[in-house]
C-alpha cells in the first residue's frame, strides 16, 4: 500500500521540552486520517516537521515519498494547507487572495481564472470574489481558506482544526464541503481535531497522541471497539448491595448509579449480559429498560487520554488493522 | 526572480491598501501634497538649486518604507498570515527580497511622484523669473528641470536609502511579535538615519581637523555635483548589500517558526 505520510521515531525537542516523542505513522493514501488529541499534544508541531517548517531532533519521516529533512520544498509544492490561522490577507479580495496563492504555485494563467472560478462557485462566494476578506464572517472564511488548500490540486491536504471556533451549522457545511472536494479530487486528507465526532463521521482512520506519544491508531470503529462495552439499564428499586454483588462478577468491570435510577454497567471483555438482567430481577429490581452500548469514540479518547496520565499505558498500541 | 516578483506585487496590493481601503491612498496623496506641492511652492529658490530636492529624494523613501517595513513580518505574524505564506513552495529568499522589493518600490515611485509634482509646482505655480531661476537656467521662458545630480539622488539615492532602512526594519520585524512593537522598534533606526544625516555627518566633518576639512573641502568643489551623489549612493549601496545579505542569512523558515 502507498503511504502519504510515514514517519519513523519522528521527535521534536524544544529547550529541553519533548514536544513529539518518536511518532509512528502511516497515513494511507487517499484517505481521511484524523490526528487527535487534546491541547499540547503535538499535532501542530507534527504539522510543522512533516511540512519541513521545522527540523526533526531526532527520526524519519516521508511526505508523499519524500524526506522532510532534504526535500521540504518539493513536498510544500505538493501539499495544501489550513493552519490553525486561516492564513488569509484581510485587505485583498478573495479573488485576489487566490489569485496570489495560484500564481505562487505557478498555475497559468487560464488555469488560475478558471480554477479560481470553480472553487469560488463550489464553495458559493463567487458572487462575493471582489470583497475584501476583511468582510467576511469567520465561516466565509474558513471556507475560502479551504478552497486555497485545493487550489493548486494538491495530493495531500494538512488541515488543522478546521472547523474550530465555528458554529455547528457552519462547522457541518464546511465539513460536507471539505469531504465532497477531498473525495472530488481524490485527495489525502491529514486532519487535526479536537471535534471526535468530526473525526468519527469524516475519517477513514484516526491516531490517538498525547504530551508528543501516539496512544492508538486505526480506524475509528475499531478504537471504538477498543474501548469498553457498557450496560445501561433503568432500574427500581436498586440497592447498594447488589451493585456490590454485580462489581463482584466477572462480566463487570466497573458500575455507576446516578440519581435517576439509570445504572451503567462497565463490561469487561466478551462479557455475557443476561445473567446480570437476571441476577437484577431475581433480586427484586424492576428492569425498565436495559441497552448495551459501545464506547463512542470520544469516550474512548478519554479512556486512552487517562489511561496514559496515570501511566497504565504501555507503549503506543495499534488498535485495529494495520494498513496494507 | 519569478517567485520574489509574485511576493512583490502581493505586498504592493496590500501596501496601496487593494480590496476597497483608501487609506493607503490618502496617506500617498498627503505626502505628495506636503513635500511635492507644498514645499516647493514656499521654498521655491531652494528647491530651484536643486539641493532640498535631492536631499528630500534620500530622505522621503526613509518616511515611506519605515511602517510598511515593520509590518512585512511581524504584521503577518500578528495577523496569522505568516506560517501559510511560509508553508508554501516560496523559497525563504522570494520571499525576503520580495518585500524588500515592493516597500522600495513603493516608496521610489512616490518619491519619483513627489519630484514631478515639485516640477509642476514650480513651473506652473512659482515666479522664476528671479535670479535664482536665472542662474537654473530657465530664464524667463522655457520649462525649468532639476540638475542632473537631482535626478541621480531620485533615481538611485532613493533606492539606495530606501533599501538602508528596508534591510534595518526586517531585522526590527522579524524580531517583533507585534506590529505596534515593531512600530515603536522602528522609530530608534529612522530617528538616528534622519538625525545622522542631518547633523551626524556634519558634526563628524567638524571633528575633522581643519587641513583635513579644508582638502575634502577642495576635492568635494573639484568634482561635479553629480560625481558627489554618486559617490555617496555607492557607499549607500555598499552599505545596504552587507545589511541585505546578513538580512537573508538570518531568514529561516525554521527560526521564524520556532520563535
Amino acid at each position: 500500500m502507498k503511504l502519504a505520510v510515514h514517519t519513523e521515531g519522528l521527535s521534536r525537542r524544544f529547550d529541553g521540552v519533548t514536544a513529539l516523542d518518536g511518532l509512528d505513522l502511516a497515513v494511507p493514501t487517499g484517505s481521511i486520517f484524523g490526528f487527535l488529541g487534546p491541547n499540547g499534544a503535538g499535532k501542530t508541531t507534527t504539522i510543522r516537521l512533516l511540512l519541513g517548517l521545522l527540523e526533526p531532533s531526532a527520526g524519519n519521516a516521508a511526505v508523499l515519498g519524500r524526506d522532510v529533512r532534504s526535500e521540504s520544498q518539493e513536498i510544500r509544492e505538493q501539499v495544501g494547507v489550513l493552519l490553525e490561522s486561516d492564513g488569509l490577507y484581510e485587505r485583498l479580495t478573495a479573488r485576489q487572495n487566490l489569485d496570489f496563492f495560484a500564481r505562487v504555485a505557478r498555475l497559468s494563467k487560464g488555469e488560475r481564472d478558471s480554477r479560481i472560478r470553480a472553487l469560488l462557485e463550489e464553495i458559493d462566494l463567487w458572487d462575493r470574489r471582489d470583497d475584501p476578506v476583511a468582510d467576511f464572517s469567520r465561516g466565509m472564511k474558513q471556507k475560502l481558506a479551504l478552497a486555497r488548500a485545493f487550489l493548486h490540486r494538491p495530493s495531500l491536504l494538512f488541515l488543522d482544526e478546521p472547523t474550530a471556533g465555528l458554529d455547528t451549522p457552519t462547522a457541518v457545511g464546511l465539513r460536507s464541503e471539505l469531504v465532497s472536494l477531498a473525495r472530488e479530487e481524490g485527495v489525502t486528507v491529514f486532519l487535526t481535531t479536537h471535534n471526535l465526532l468530526e473525526a468519527e463521521r469524516v475519517c477513514d482512520r484516526v491516531a490517538v497522541i498525547r504530551q508528543g506519544k501516539l496512544l492508538a491508531e486505526g480506524p475509528p470503529e475499531s478504537i471504538r471497539r477498543g474501548g469498553k462495552r457498557k450496560l445501561e439499564v433503568t432500574v427500581t428499586g436498586m440497592r447498594p448491595a447488589l451493585v456490590a454483588r454485580l462489581m463482584n462478577t466477572s462480566e463487570v468491570t466497573g458500575a455507576d448509579v446516578d440519581p435517576d435510577g439509570r445504572l451503567v454497567l462497565d463490561l469487561a471483555e466478551g462479557a455475557e449480559t443476561a445473567p446480570l438482567i437476571r441476577l437484577m430481577v431475581e433480586s427484586g429490581v424492576e428492569v425498565s429498560e436495559a441497552r448495551i452500548g459501545e464506547a463512542s469514540l470520544e469516550e474512548t479518547f478519554l479512556a486512552l487520554v487517562d489511561e496514559d496520565v496515570n501511566g497504565q499505558s504501555g507503549e503506543s498500541s495499534e488498535i485495529g488493522e494495520q494498513p496494507r | 526572480m519569478r517567485d520574489m516578483f509574485v511576493v512583490a506585487r502581493k505586498e504592493l496590493r496590500e501596501i496601496v491598501g487593494a480590496g476597497g481601503g483608501r487609506k493607503g491612498l490618502v496617506r500617498e496623496l498627503l505626502f505628495i501634497g506636503i513635500f511635492g506641492l507644498f514645499f516647493p511652492l514656499t521654498q521655491v529658490d531652494a528647491w530651484l538649486t536643486g539641493g532640498v530636492p535631492a536631499v528630500f529624494a534620500l530622505m522621503v523613501p526613509l518616511f515611506l518604507v519605515g511602517p510598511h517595513v515593520a509590518d512585512s513580518f511581524a504584521g503577518e505574524r500578528e495577523r496569522g498570515t505568516l506560517e501559510t505564506l511560509l508553508a508554501t513552495r516560496l523559497p525563504d529568499k522570494s520571499i525576503y527580497f520580495g518585500k524588500i522589493f515592493a516597500v522600495c518600490g513603493y516608496a521610489w515611485g512616490v518619491t519619483l511622484l513627489i519630484i514631478l509634482a515639485s516640477l509642476l509646482a514650480l513651473n506652473l505655480g512659482a515666479d522664476l523669473s528671479g535670479p535664482a531661476g536665472s542662474t537654473t537656467g530657465n530664464g524667463d521662458s522655457g520649462f525649468f528641470v532639476y540638475p542632473p545630480f537631482v535626478w541621480v539622488a531620485w533615481g538611485l539615492g532613493s533606492i539606495a536609502s530606501g533599501l538602508l532602512l528596508a534591510a534595518i526594519g526586517t531585522f526590527v520585524s522579524l524580531r517583533s511579535k507585534t506590529v505596534r512593537g515593531a512600530h515603536q522598534a522602528m522609530m530608534i533606526p529612522l530617528f538616528v538615519l534622519i538625525l545622522g544625516g542631518s547633523f551626524g555627518i556634519p558634526a563628524l566633518f567638524r571633528s575633522l581637523p581643519v587641513s583635513t576639512q579644508g582638502r575634502f573641502t577642495e576635492w568635494l568643489e573639484s568634482m561635479p555635483a553629480v560625481s558627489v551623489v554618486l559617490w555617496a549612493v555607492a557607499g549607500l549601496f555598499v552599505l545596504d548589500a552587507v545589511l541585505l545579505g546578513l538580512g537573508a542569512r538570518l531568514f529561516r523558515r525554521d527560526r521564524l517558526i520556532s520563535d
